[in-house]
């Protein structure tokens, strides 16, 4: 399933994929994969996402 | 804002993924070179000492290290399903040796002789096997135990 509200959450902070990844330390293509639904994090990674988005996990991460 | 700079995961699990499968080929490539060596070319020992001591290399680092993770012990198979895989791997052993020792010493007659020695190197083989087990399940149990305790 797509990660929509990560998405969202990026674009409000006028965040690039390029520039979340480089902040995060990742590659460009995980957040894509991420946002896509295609891969699936581990809670390290959730965590250092959601803290580069000022988010928390419920936030981007629970599904209601 | 502290962000704890990551690898990056998916990209160590690919990696991760394709090095598992490199390792398996080149073992498997190197056990088959020492089979055809030995057994079909019928080569002296230091032709293929080579590839038995990088073979055997591979197969003892990654043994040690899954035991020292204490992930040895966790192999799923059951009792019945491991032991007679190594009864399996140990006849295989042993038939292979003994019929090579019969071409090699026993001009290719197969007598009581070739069944003892078959017989004699399927039981230890079986024995080693055993035993290399239950040593690497024990190592293993006790890494974990370590692990645990200090956490």
């Amino acid at each position: 399933m797509k990660n929509k509200r990560m998405k969202i959450a990026r674009i409000e902070m006028d965040l690039s994929q390029e520039q979340l990844a480089e902040l995060v330390g990742i590659t460009r293509q995980t957040i894509g994969l991420i946002e896509l639904g295609k891969y699936n994090p581990s809670l390290n990674l959730c965590i250092a996402i959601c803290k580069a988005l000022g988010k928390t996990l419920n936030d981007l991460f629970w599904e209601e | 804002m502290n962000i704890k700079k990551n690898k990056d995961e998916r990209i160590e699990k690919i990696q991760n993924r394709y090095g598992t499968h490199t390792f398996i080929i080149v073992s498997a490539l190197l056990f088959s070179s020492i089979l055809f060596k030995s057994v079909v070319m019928n080569l002296p020992f230091k032709e293929y000492l080579t590839e038995l001591v990088i073979f055997l290399i591979g197969m003892v680092y990654y043994t040690l290290k899954i035991t020292n993770a204490g992930l040895f012990h966790t192999v799923k198979e059951s009792k019945i399903y491991l032991i007679t895989s190594f009864a399996l791997i140990s006849i295989l052993f042993g038939i292979l040796v003994g019929l090579t020792n019969m071409f090699r010493y026993q001009n290719g007659q197969f007598n009581e002789i070739t069944m003892f020695s078959i017989s004699i190197l399927t039981a230890e083989a079986f024995v080693i096997i055993i035993i290399a087990w239950i040593t690497f399940e024990k190592l293993s149990k006790r890494s974990e135990k370590k692990q645990f305790d200090v956490e």
